[in-house]
């Protein structure tokens, strides 16, 4: 367990009045009692909807094939990889953020870490989705893995491709592993306090017989932390790998070496954002019960305005060596992403970046609704990152007579917002069935407050 | 193949006779077939003519037919394809002589245009016609061939093909037609054909000139018109004014060093281009290693792929072109502005170069011009030279004006209309179909009901060159012989059939009569020079010898110039559908046009300047108003253009043309008169204030900076390198087995034909994927034509460049595919692995080139009998799968096991590829670059080799030899 003690001119991040037995009665609460159920039901309600409109996108698309998208030739990569990246950024960009906190053992994460790596796993679940759903004859996607087959073929190791495939699946590993290994004590919890025979043995079953003994909290916080670690890498990895898919090639706009860097530090930026969007309407779906303090925002409301700036300078780098030394096809890439058909791509970024100035205030850092428009404008932001790196580059590369433009189809929009809905779903469920913060963290917290030192 | 509809009853009863005789298609099986009364029916129905054969001396004769034409219709090996599927699969027990499954034969014949032959091969494999091959022995074409014929295949197997004789809207039979018309044949003739009159398409084939020849003198009252909506009637006219006589011209540039073009479309497609753009190229190639550039010098209203290959071009309205013909040949100054210094410089030039100059004007100029232009070469000493006469090929019918005039008075009784469309493609001023209804009984023959068979009593299905007997001549009077490849599809007779049912006692085989004509003309050894007709496709020696003729001196004083405001027209045929006669061919439906590159529809070519003034955008519609008749149209804005022209294109708007062709398009028949055919004058355009969307595969015109088409200044320092394969690499070279496959494309060739476009299409299956796909950027075509400009949008330099796959030796495409679906050989093609794609399109997004295609939707549905045009070497690509350019890997293979089997290394040609197979001007070589003395080899070689975006590395085996200019062009 973190040990190192807060100063008592910090801020303060419980209120005193809390101890063990109301954290973990406040936490277990929102498991088994079910606050805002109507707005909890509303939003679910909704969000099963989209995931029922998903189902028949995807239907629709492997019934007709891709063409049903609007990709054509030269866009052959268009809002389904837009869709993938997208969710990757954000899932790796919040576990990096949850998992760099423990690494670096800042005690008050226990507010915010179960969010931030719910909301890592479940991203890279609603990405998933896509490396399948995007292949011409998707009944074959296990043909980009290394199986034993009776024709001796391999997958091509040299292929980017195949390296993101490893990567997905194995971040997917990590970031449930990270996730339910951290929560196997608030398990316990819930499992102790629970009524009822039915919901012990559930979470009793999930707490995977903890007992609290000196030797499983010396394991638990070895594993926890190893995996943070390894957390940290494999996001690194999967943003890397998937930079690599366009720095790889020599394409103008995508053959440079500074992509790596500037697509994990957007997905940072961008995991951050959702980060904060998730915490606003934790705070807005259960006000009284969260633990979560306007000094959490203010700490939240710095980090997106550092990896905000990180951001701008990447873009204004890039900015700046291309049109110092790039050649003509990088500058003209450049040139479209600011003017082009599709130069809405970059100001979408722009909008992102330039309102996150407003965390330079106080009172903008420690206000839910300012940190959810951020949050919202920063995945907006990103997202157009995506759109710009790809269609920009493909819609127009080295031959004048290859242009061709790319118009979104309604059904690529309609699998996306299909997946937001996987997504929202799953989240709810998540938030109404586990514990929403951290119970060992908070309590930890709460006796690091009052002086006392913490056991284990 | 999925089976197709019988053709009749009795030939279905044949076939089982066949069956019976357990496989043995054998001389026995024919005795027993001959002597069955299911034969006789079937003889004395189709063929009464030969029934009395059967019984005495001819029998033999007959066998001898069946056996032939057994063998040629390929009636046994395809009723056996059919009645597979039907009852139980017999395999050959024996094989037929000559024909091995799956072995592709290949039979001399020829594709029409306009009634024009081009001498071709055509490749069967199994009975099916599948690709057009050049024929290199032809005199005319030599090789070449154009995306009409290239697309002929297409033609033979369209599903909306009319298939039954139809009767007043309902199905009837030969028969019945017969029988129906003898009465009024009969009366005819004691009429001395009074009241009849036939209508027929351009012909030039001496078997039906001759028959018509006989039926007009039985009948000499009787008339025959002859309707080409997109014809050469006044190149005939303007002969008529210089010579007193129509003749063709032909020209000779092997012997010239200069070139001045009044709006001429020799290198356009026509009837011409094949042949003549050949000649063209051989010349200029020819004059580049004697180190001089045989310049041309073109003056055009509208541009057209001649005046886009002309090293100096000027856009000149057409109302100017008749003087500018008349002060070439007084050779008066041309005074101030750009037409005047052009004038200038060409009288000088061709001052410069008498006798080895000449001066062409396009078919569609008035009379005067090509009478003048006759005048100017006989003035400057080309004529005997460098441009020869010959008689005309096509035949000189009276022109379906004085039918019109005819069927007005009330004239016509009785009219056959043989292979033309008049209600669709007369002029406007003809009003021919409400004119049809006053004519008592009419009779249409077509390949297709269309718009004229709908106002026919009898419509009568037309059978396809491609599956019955025909002559035709090529532009140089050589005849050729058109050879059935197939049992006929469907139900229809040749034109020479149907006019034998009409006018002989017993109606006769086309293909005896075909023999029985050229039996007189043979000589002798007819056998002998038959049999050698066949094989080559041409009879040898029947191209028509050169006129002595020298022009009569100008008569009437020269009209001066006018100078109207108004907006001019032209109406030209459309570059892929021709007259419209083309307009349910999917795959001249989806080939970009030349130079507008845009597909599925006609467009209304306006020039920059007319749409700033007019502030109109590409797809603007527009109005055009002439002489109270008007089309509307989407716009095009076309650079180049002379200011005050409107270019209209013929061939769209059919309303009864098919399930491709139908409805799409505007018809600019509906501006044509009979006394403005290709120029109307007094126009004007208005916005109709809505907006179209026009498909186009190439939206952006300009190559921005870059010199991805280089030019060669002839006499100049060589612009070719070799810096694309000498860059330094980390990567290991993979070694090859001695051979690597390469080619070299010469810039200065294409002349943007798109031949090559449709012969990929053919060979390769490539689908086709209609208007909408295009417009989302989902074109399949392997094999892209890009077009750019250069220079003022007034009078830009346009070049043309194909871009098959690049097959790079460090292909960047490669290291994307994740399942290694694309990947190299050791002879160093970059193959695509089909089914082991699973779609994930990273090739596409790695290419440099943008050559990769993929299969969005289940493009590769299609008819059944459209599938019966496929090659079955090459594999139909499902949905979700990458597709490209394979270098015609099946040929390579072919090849490849033809030398191991023999032991022999491929030799230098073996392999060609479709697209450099079907180019018409040779501008693609291919083969191995690894044997030094190849062909490919040495162009690569060449001073102009260049490899296109070579500073990538990626080390392409495609390359290209840069377009010539002028040396004064250094820059």
């Amino acid at each position: 367990m973190p040990s190192q003690a807060l100063s008592n001119t910090g801020p303060v991040f419980l209120p005193p009045a809390h101890d063990d037995r109301t954290i973990g009665a406040q936490i277990a609460g929102i498991a088994f009692e079910h606050p805002s159920e109507r707005r909890w039901l509303i939003a679910f309600a909704g969000c099963c909807a989209l995931v029922g409109l998903m189902g028949v996108s995807v239907g629709w698309l492997f019934y007709w094939g891709i063409g049903v998208w609007g990709n054509n030739i030269p866009v052959g990569w268009a809002l389904d990889i837009v869709s993938y990246d997208w969710w990757m950024g954000n899932a790796c960009g919040a576990l990096i953020v949850s998992a760099m906190l423990l690494l670096s053992r800042q005690s008050w994460r226990g507010a915010l870490n179960r969010a931030a790596e719910t909301v890592a796993l479940l991203s890279a679940a609603a990405a998933g989705l896509y490396p399948i759903i995007h292949l011409g004859r998707p009944w074959f996607f296990y043909w980009t893995l290394p199986y034993p087959n009776n024709l001796d073929l391999w997958p091509q190791f040299r292929s980017p491709l195949v390296w993101d495939a490893f990567d997905i699946i194995s971040f997917l590993i990590v970031a449930l592993l990270f996730w339910y290994v951290g929560m196997i004590p608030d398990l316990a919890t819930l499992r102790d306090r629970a009524t009822g025979l039915r919901r012990k043995q559930i979470y009793g079953v999930a707490a995977l017989g903890w007992r609290g003994s000196v030797v499983h909290w010396a394991r638990w916080i070895q594993t926890y932390r190893v995996l943070a670690l390894l957390g940290v890498l494999q996001a690194i990895c999967t943003q890397c790998g998937a930079s690599v898919m366009y720095a790889g090639t020599l394409e103008p706009g995508w053959h440079s070496t500074l992509l790596p860097v500037s697509t994990i530090i957007n997905a940072i930026f961008s995991g951050l954002g959702m980060i904060a969007v998730v915490v606003a309407l934790i705070r807005y779906l259960y006000p009284i019960q969260s633990p979560i303090t306007p000094h959490h925002l203010d700490v939240l409301g710095w980090m997106v305005l550092t990896a905000g700036l990180l951001s701008t300078y990447c873009y204004c780098a890039d900015f700046f060596f291309t049109s110092l030394g790039g050649d003509a096809y990088d500058r003209s890439v450049m040139l479209r992403r600011l003017t082009g058909a599709y130069a809405s791509g970059f100001w979408l970024i722009g909008a992102a970046l330039l309102p996150i100035h407003l965390l330079w205030f106080r009172s903008a850092r420690r206000s839910g609704a300012v940190l959810f428009v951020l949050g919202m404008l920063a995945m907006a932001g990103m997202w157009g990152d995506h759109f710009m790196l790809l269609v920009i580059t493909q819609h127009r590369d080295f031959l004048p007579s290859s242009q061709a433009h790319y118009s979104i189809g309604i059904w690529a929009v309609l699998t996306w917002i299909g997946t937001t809905g996987l997504f929202g779903a799953l989240l709810l469920l998540a938030l109404r069935y586990l514990p929403v913060a951290s119970i060992v963290e908070l309590r930890l917290l709460a006796r690091q407050q009052v002086g006392e030192t913490p056991r284990g | 193949m999925p089976p197709m509809k019988a053709s009749a009853g009795e030939v279905a009863a044949l076939r089982g006779l066949l069956a019976q005789s357990g496989g043995r298609a054998s001389w026995q099986a024919l005795e027993r077939v001959a002597g069955s009364a299911e034969f006789r029916a079937f003889l004395e129905s189709r063929h009464p003519s030969l029934g009395g054969l059967l019984g005495g001396t001819g029998r033999r004769r007959i066998l001898q037919v069946m056996a032939a034409s057994f063998a040629f219709g390929g009636l046994a090996g395809q009723a056996r394809a059919q009645d597979s599927t039907e009852d139980q699969i017999v395999p050959y027990v024996r094989q037929p002589t000559g024909l091995t499954p799956t072995v592709p034969l290949s039979y001399a014949s020829a594709t029409l245009l306009d009634g024009i032959a081009n001498g071709v091969l055509v490749t069967t494999i199994d009975g099916r016609p599948i690709k057009i091959e050049g024929n290199p022995d032809h005199p005319w074409s030599r090789g070449g061939t154009d995306a009409f014929g290239q697309a002929s295949v297409l033609g033979l197997y369209d599903p909306d093909r009319s298939q039954a004789v139809q009767h007043l809207g309902g199905v009837s039979e030969w028969d019945s037609f017969r029988t129906a018309l003898q009465a009024p044949f009969a009366a005819l003739r004691a009429t001395r054909g009074k009241g009849l009159r036939l209508l027929t398409g351009p012909v030039t084939s001496p078997t039906l000139i001759a028959q018509i020849e006989r039926m007009k003198n039985t009948m000499p009252e009787m008339h025959w018109h002859a309707h080409a909506p997109a014809g050469r009637d006044t190149l005939y006219a303007g002969a008529r004014q210089a010579f007193g006589k129509p003749l063709e011209t032909r020209w000779n540039f092997d012997k010239a060093s200069l070139i001045v073009s009044l709006d001429s479309d020799f290198l356009d497609p026509g009837p011409q281009q094949a042949g003549a753009s050949r000649a063209w190229a051989a010349a200029r190639r020819r004059s580049l290693h004697e180190g001089r550039l045989l310049a041309m010098h073109a003056v055009a209203p509208s541009p057209t792929l001649t005046s886009a290959k002309a090293d100096y071009h000027l856009p000149v309205a057409q109302r100017d072109l008749p003087p500018l013909a008349h002060a070439l040949l007084a050779k008066t100054k041309g005074g101030e502005g750009p037409l005047g210094e052009w004038t200038d410089t060409v009288v000088a030039a061709l001052e410069g170069a008498r006798g080895q100059s000449i001066v062409l004007a396009g078919t569609h100029q008035p009379a005067e011009v090509h009478a003048a232009v006759h005048r100017i070469n006989a003035a400057f000493g080309n004529t005997g030279t460098t441009v020869g006469y010959i008689d005309p090929v096509v035949a000189q019918a009276e022109p379906l004006r004085e039918l019109v005039q005819a069927m007005r008075q009330g004239e016509v009784a009785m009219l056959v209309m043989l292979d033309t469309n008049p209600v669709y493609s007369a002029p406007a001023d003809a009003d021919f179909g409400h004119l049809l209804s006053g004519v008592a009984l009419k009779v249409h023959a077509g390949l297709h009901f269309d718009e004229t068979a709908a106002l026919s009593d009898w419509h009568l299905p037309l059978s396809h060159p491609l599956e019955c007997w025909g002559d035709a001549r090529s532009l140089d009077g050589t005849a050729s012989v058109i050879q059935p490849t197939i049992q006929p599809l469907y139900d229809g007779r040749s034109a020479i059939e149907i006019l034998s049912m009409l006018t002989d006692p017993e109606p006769r085989a086309g293909y005896e009569m075909l023999r029985a004509f050229w039996r007189g003309q043979m000589g002798d050894d007819f056998e002998a020079a038959w049999r050698q007709a066949l094989l080559a496709g041409f009879v040898s020696g029947s191209a028509f010898p050169a006129q002595p003729v020298k022009p009569a001196a100008l008569a009437t004083a020269v009209a001066p110039a006018t100078t109207a405001a108004a907006l001019q027209v032209l109406v030209r045929p459309d570059p892929t559908i021709w007259d419209g006669s083309f307009a349910n061919n999917a795959w001249l439906q989806e080939l970009p046009k030349p130079l507008t590159r845009t597909v599925w529809e006609n467009v209304v070519a306006i020039s920059p300047k007319l749409a700033a003034r007019e502030k109109l955008k590409n797809g603007d519609v527009v109005v055009v108003d002439v002489a109270k008749r008007q089309i509307s149209g989407p716009v095009w804005i076309q650079r180049g253009q002379q200011d005050d022209t409107i270019t209209l294109r013929l061939g769209y708007g059919r309303r009864q043309a098919g399930s491709v062709g139908d409805g799409i398009g505007y018809d600019a028949y509906g501006l044509r008169s009979f006394d403005a055919l290709w120029q109307i004058g007094g126009a004007t355009l208005r916005q109709a204030g809505a907006s179209a969307s026009v498909a186009t595969t190439q939206q952006l015109d300009d190559q921005e900076g870059h010199d991805y088409v280089r030019m060669q200044p002839v006499g100049g320092k060589p612009v070719g390198d070799n810096s694309a394969f000498t860059q330094p690499t980390l990567y290991q070279r993979e070694e090859s087995d001695g051979r690597a496959w390469g080619m070299v494309i010469d810039l200065d060739s294409c002349i943007g034909c798109n031949a090559c476009i449709v012969a990929c299409q053919a060979e390769n299956n490539v689908p086709v994927v209609g208007k909408k796909e295009v417009l989302a950027g989902r074109d399949m075509h392997w094999l892209r034509v890009d077009r750019y400009y250069a220079g003022a949008d007034e009078n830009p330099d346009t070049r043309f460049m194909p871009v098959p796959c690049m097959q790079c030796e460090a292909a960047p495409c490669e290291p994307a595919c994740p399942v290694e679906a694309t990947l190299h050989d050791a002879e160093g093609l970059n193959l695509m692995v089909y089914n082991r794609c699973i779609g994930t399109r990273a090739c596409s997004a790695y290419c440099p080139y943008k050559v990769r295609h993929f299969n969005f939707l289940h493009y590769s549905e299609a008819p059944a009998s459209i599938q019966a045009q496929r090659n079955p070497n090459v594999t139909v690509r499902g949905r979700g799968v990458m597709e490209k350019c394979t270098y015609c890997v099946q040929r390579i293979v072919a090849a490849r096991i033809d030398a191991d089997t023999n032991h022999k290394p491929i030799p230098d040609g073996a392999v060609v590829t479709a697209c450099a197979g079907a180019c018409p001007t040779q501008a693609i070589t291919f083969g191995n670059l690894a044997e030094k003395e190849s062909a490919v080899a040495k162009a690569r070689a060449d001073g102009r080799n260049y490899a296109l975006l070579g500073e990538l590395n990626t080390r392409p085996r495609t390359t290209y030899l840069a377009a010539l200019a002028p040396e004064e062009r250094k820059a």
